[in-house]
């Protein structure tokens, strides 16, 4: 590692573009001083001149300060800044890890020749991982902005970007592996449950609308009776919801050409989404009671999405096992067939149900002892039991997630009132940590993995075979991954 | 302890400097000043004049069996039970006695590293090395500045060479 000698000061005229960035405002504070000066009666009185001299004094003392303290070196690997007057801190980033450059140009600086650039590494969002440099030579800037292209992104690497929506939408885009019918749509949307939330949502949008414009009155609809009512707004509710997921899911249908899949769907907002199948980080099977007794189960395609480009992971509606068997394999011909998609629904339900009658009767056994105590308030029973609940299913999510290793795979899989199967790439794991509370041999995993943002899977283990091979694992993906990183880019001397 | 437990709970190759013990102390110690400060100007400005004398001497006595805990067992506890190594590309660190907390990175995910060093660390030549991840992680150290930089040099610097030629 080169010594700190080699680190570079920021050109000597970034103070003097900083300043002259900042004289609007330290105009602004001297006028404000001055009129306190005349006027010192003017609340706050002589404190308006302590902030104001506060102020003013942090505005004359930053510039030279962190020019003076901020030192940077730029080689073809990496970009290191160091700054700090009490605390010191040298952060360094390899330029493969840059994901977002910005170069911005103010006025002030702009007369001088400099810019500023902002670089981020992992994302916009990741603790530590934003680098400024405030006044950098233009042609520094551009050269240093273009390392970080050539390096991110390259050709060799194994998990390309999902692609933009292709412009042509009416064109086949390879062979097509499935579409579905009007019909399927309709059963996977209720059984997924979003035909209640789409219609709920639309049948209130509704009455909204009514009692707007004056033709509804709640009082009026009451004199049909409560369970007539409550029995109109549920066919209501389903048939807006029914409506709703058809008018989304429209023409869902999958086309798979060489190693690329589209999947395009929708009426009124069409969406097409290519994804290449390198680009897939793994999948989420997930299954309901209701999924179970139909035999279906959605799956959630986890993508290398950059979650600044605002896009999300792409959520496929609820469809026959046999189908997302089918799609899983084509999409990723490596991936072992996981036992949600082998195993018919009803064949599992019974465990849910059990795990939902224990849930109840745990909650009921809370509400009817708190209920014998004649101190308490009489709503703390309720409260109490919809508490433990609650705390029992977010407690199932750990106690029933079980993590294993196939292949080049980590594969999550939890069943108690659903059913859901994670499957994650090894390249995609980037850390992962065990805890153990004293002699226990029961340990806490925590597998972080990046689709699109960080995501964690959360599991115990009793194996410390699962732990060795899953470092082992580890070890052999990051020699792959870094393989993948060689950097292309010319450098900058 | 069993095989099995061994693996479970791997100390790793490299250990503390023993100088760390002498920064924790002084943090320590500087910590509990800080605490007790804060606790008698409490105890001086809230209590009854009466109570003030026996209010402060708590304090102060809460103060000294903090620092006897705190010096001679828990920092000794904390330098026995940190180590960490970086081999096959990943950098494992394990700490702790009664929860153990092992960590796994992959080292070509690590997104930067950066080495802080505050006043008392630099006074004894430590500093402590962040790694940037998607997922927080607590810092590693204090180490001494050159294996700071070391870790740092073989984390992000030869990196992606040394793994392309292998």
């Amino acid at each position: 590692m080169r010594g700190r000698t080699a680190l570079k000061r920021l050109p000597g005229r970034s103070v003097v573009a900083s300043y002259l960035h900042n004289f609007p405002a330290v105009a602004g504070l001297v006028a404000v001083g001055a009129f306190y000066s005349v006027r010192p009666e003017t609340w706050p009185g002589p404190w308006a001149l302590m902030l104001v001299g506060l102020l003013l004094g942090i505005r004359l003392i930053h510039p030279l300060v962190m020019w003076m303290t901020m030192r940077y070196l730029i080689t073809p690997d990496l970009l290191l800044v160091e700054h700090g007057v009490w605390v010191r801190r040298r952060a360094a980033a390899s330029w493969d890890t840059v994901a977002v450059r910005e170069l911005t140009q103010p006025w002030a600086y702009r007369i001088f020749g400099l810019s500023l650039i902002d670089l981020h590494v992992g994302g916009e969002s990741t603790e530590g991982g934003s680098f400024t440099l405030s006044g950098l030579n233009d042609a520094t800037a551009a050269s240093l902005v273009q390392i970080g292209a050539a390096a991110i992104r390259s050709e060799s690497e194994p998990i390309a970007p999902v692609h933009d929506p292709a412009p042509a939408l009416e064109r086949a885009p390879g062979d097509l592996l499935y579409r579905a019918t009007a019909r399927q749509l309709l059963v996977g949307g209720l059984a997924q449950g979003q035909v209640l939330v789409a219609g709920a949502a639309g049948i209130y949008g509704l009455v909204e609308a009514l009692e707007t414009v004056g033709l509804w009155e709640f009082e009026a609809y009451l004199a049909l009776g409560i369970p007539l009512l409550l029995a109109i707004t549920l066919l209501a509710t389903l048939i807006v919801g029914m409506l709703a997921t058809l008018i989304r899911f429209h023409g869902f249908a999958v086309w798979r050409r060489g190693d690329e899949f589209t999947i395009r769907y929708g009426v009124l907002d069409r969406r097409e989404r290519v994804i290449r199948s390198g680009a897939l980080v793994g999948f989420r099977i997930h299954r309901n009671m209701i999924e179970m007794l139909l035999d279906r189960v959605r799956v959630l395609l986890l993508t290398q999405d950059a979650t600044a480009g605002g896009r999300t992971n792409v959520a496929l509606p609820s469809l026959p096992r046999g189908v997302v068997s089918m799609l899983l394999t084509s999409m990723d011909e490596g991936v072992p067939s996981p036992a949600i998609l082998k195993r018919r629904g009803t064949r599992v339900l019974g465990k849910s149900l059990i795990v939902v009658v224990a849930i109840v009767l745990l909650s009921m056994t809370v509400a009817v002892a708190l209920d014998t105590v004649a101190a308490i308030p009489r709503i703390l029973p309720l409260v109490m039991a919809v508490l433990t609940g609650g705390l029992a299913l977010w407690s199932c999510r750990f106690v029933f997630t079980r993590i294993a290793m196939a292949g080049m795979r980590v594969h999550a899989r939890q069943h108690h009132i659903y059913e859901r199967h994670d499957i994650v790439r090894l390249p995609a794991v980037h850390l992962v940590s065990r805890t153990t509370v004293g002699a226990s041999r029961s340990q806490l995993y925590r597998i972080h993995y990046f689709a699109g943002a960080g995501r964690t899977m959360i599991a115990f283990c009793r194996s410390p075979e699962t732990s060795n091979r899953l470092t082992r694992a580890l070890a052999m993906t990051a020699g792959e991954v870094a393989n993948a990183r060689i950097r292309k880019g010319p450098g900058l001397r | 302890m069993t095989k099995s437990r061994e693996q479970m709970r791997p100390q790793y190759a490299t250990a503390l400097p023993p100088i760390a013990l002498r920064y924790l102390h002084v943090r320590s110690l500087i910590e509990i000043s800080f605490v007790i400060l804060a606790a008698l100007a409490v105890v001086l400005l809230l209590l009854p004049e009466a109570w003030r004398g026996l209010g402060a001497a708590a304090v102060l006595l809460s103060g000294i069996v903090g620092a006897l805990v705190d010096l001679p067992i828990v920092n000794r506890i904390i330098i026995r039970n940190t180590s960490y190594e970086v081999v096959d590309d990943l950098v494992r660190i394990r700490r702790g006695v009664l929860v153990h907390r092992d960590l796994t990175i992959s080292a070509v995910q690590i997104l930067t590293v950066s080495i802080v060093d505050g006043p008392i660390l630099r006074r004894y030549g430590l500093a402590k090395v962040h790694f940037t991840t998607i997922a927080h992680t607590d810092p590693l150290g204090p180490v001494t500045v050159a294996e700071a930089e070391a870790l740092r040099r073989r984390i992000l610097g030869d990196f992606d060479t040394e793994s392309a030629r292998t």
